[in-house]
């Protein structure tokens, strides 16, 4: 009895499509390495405002559908890593390795008669790396969608669309990121900066 | 009841409270531009501020009024989806001078060309209550039910549209619509509304604008037999 009332509390999940449309890029001639790890194609936001009901929004299976397909509509040649690349295992056949990052997510739904949008905010980062696994750079993605959507008590669809544009957000803004491509091949062929010295611990 | 009483219920019921309407169009030229047979026009609604946004039930109104027109129209969600990613709210061009920029790139420019669009129309407004008071309040003591109250709210529609010629990459004209109207609910029994359409008001002056700004390709001779 108190399960199935607790089951009330939890709105049906928000799972956006993993269709995207084709991209219209102009192909950046570099062998590209593309490494998912289990956290970012598995991503799950859990949301639980302190008064209403715990909506969870699948993140991580719509996400690996469109930076797979914008960036392999980016780059001449982009190759799925499925080992995160280091100096025991070396991503073999590419010039560099993308790495995308959820680090955040956000959702808000109408609350009031004036609130027109249901939003989503997906703060995404991604990760330019040697294929030792040196970070070259990186860039922070903050991807945002909204849809007008229903009001109060009306079903998820409009939830599931904000998504889903926050994530074609993404997208423009990966486009933005790689629109010259000189200056994108320019950096990969410059040298990479030595990371940052470890603080010891045994500091005088 | 009389027939003369039920035909001025019915008129009462399908009355439409006043609506005001301006209506400014700019061109760039001063004739309108003629469209070419496989040529279209695409309505595409500005969506990049947060707190607003052009509402789809407009941009379908000014679609099917331009089709009626003799316009071809290019279904807007399909143009956005073949553009991927250069018409999302973070990319897609804010000025003529933008478009050229974006069309510079040869793999963008073919896209478009092969959609066939020639004028993109940028819509970008929406319709608000301004203002309203009133309250009506209705019961029911089976077998009756009654309301009895008088309400009322007012409307504006504001939209800037802009129009661009994709072939020549500039702007062809603006126009801009601006409608308000006070809607009524009196209630004696039954409420009666009495609506102020500002938005159909808006949508018909941004429509007839566009017809004058363009003109539909010419239809295609029939062969002498």
């Amino acid at each position: 009895m108190a399960l199935a009332l607790l089951g009330g509390c939890t709105a049906k999940p928000v799972v956006p499509s993993n269709e995207f449309p084709k991209p219209v890029l102009r192909k950046i001639p570099v062998a590209m390495g593309l490494y998912m790890d289990d956290a970012f194609v598995s991503y799950v936001h859990h949301d639980q405002p302190a008064p209403g009901v715990q909506q969870d929004v699948s993140v991580g299976p719509a996400s690996r559908a469109i930076f797979s397909e914008f960036l392999s509509a980016q780059f001449a040649t982009l190759l799925t890593v499925t080992q995160a690349p280091g100096a025991q295992s070396v991503a073999p056949g590419v010039q560099a390795v993308l790495q995308p990052i959820v680090q955040d997510v956000q959702i808000a739904s109408p609350k009031a008669e004036k609130d027109q949008f249901h939003e989503a905010w997906i703060k995404y980062r991604l990760r330019l790396l040697t294929p030792q696994g040196q970070e070259i750079t990186a860039w922070d993605l903050a991807a945002y969608g909204k849809q007008r959507g229903a009001k109060v008590g009306g079903t998820n669809s409009g939830l599931t669309a904000a998504v889903r544009e926050a994530m074609r957000d993404a997208a423009a803004g990966m486009a933005l990121i790689f629109r010259d491509g000189n200056a994108f091949r320019a950096r990969l062929a410059a040298p990479v900066p030595p990371p940052p010295p470890q603080a010891s611990a045994a500091a005088p | 009841m009389s027939a003369s009483r039920v035909l001025l219920f019915v008129a009462a019921v399908l009355a439409s409270a006043c609506v005001t309407s301006k209506v400014e169009q700019i061109r760039q030229s001063g004739r309108s531009v003629t469209m070419s047979a496989g040529e279209s026009v695409v309505i595409l609604g500005r969506r990049h501020r947060g707190d607003r946004e052009t509402e789809q039930s407009f941009n379908k109104c000014v679609s099917k009024s331009l089709t009626g027109r003799k316009l071809p129209v290019y279904a807007e969600q399909s143009f956005v989806d073949a553009m991927f990613p250069w018409l999302e709210p973070r990319t897609a061009p804010m000025s003529s001078d933008a478009l050229a920029a974006l069309l510079d790139d040869p793999v963008i420019a073919q896209r478009v060309r092969d959609t066939g669009v020639r004028f993109m129309v940028w819509i970008d407004g929406e319709t608000d209550k301004i203002d309203g008071g009133g309250s009506v309040s209705c019961g029911i003591l089976p077998p009756a039910a009654a309301c009895l109250g008088f309400g009322w709210w007012e409307k504006e529609s504001k939209y800037e549209v802009s129009v661009w010629d994709v072939q020549t990459r500039s702007s062809v004209g603006k126009v801009s619509v601006n409608a308000s109207g006070t809607s009524y609910l009196p209630a004696l029994i039954i409420p009666i509304p009495l609506i102020a359409r500002t938005e159909a008001a808006a949508c018909d002056g941004v429509a007839g604008q566009i017809g004058e700004l363009l003109t539909p390709p010419a239809p295609l001779a029939k062969p002498k037999i």
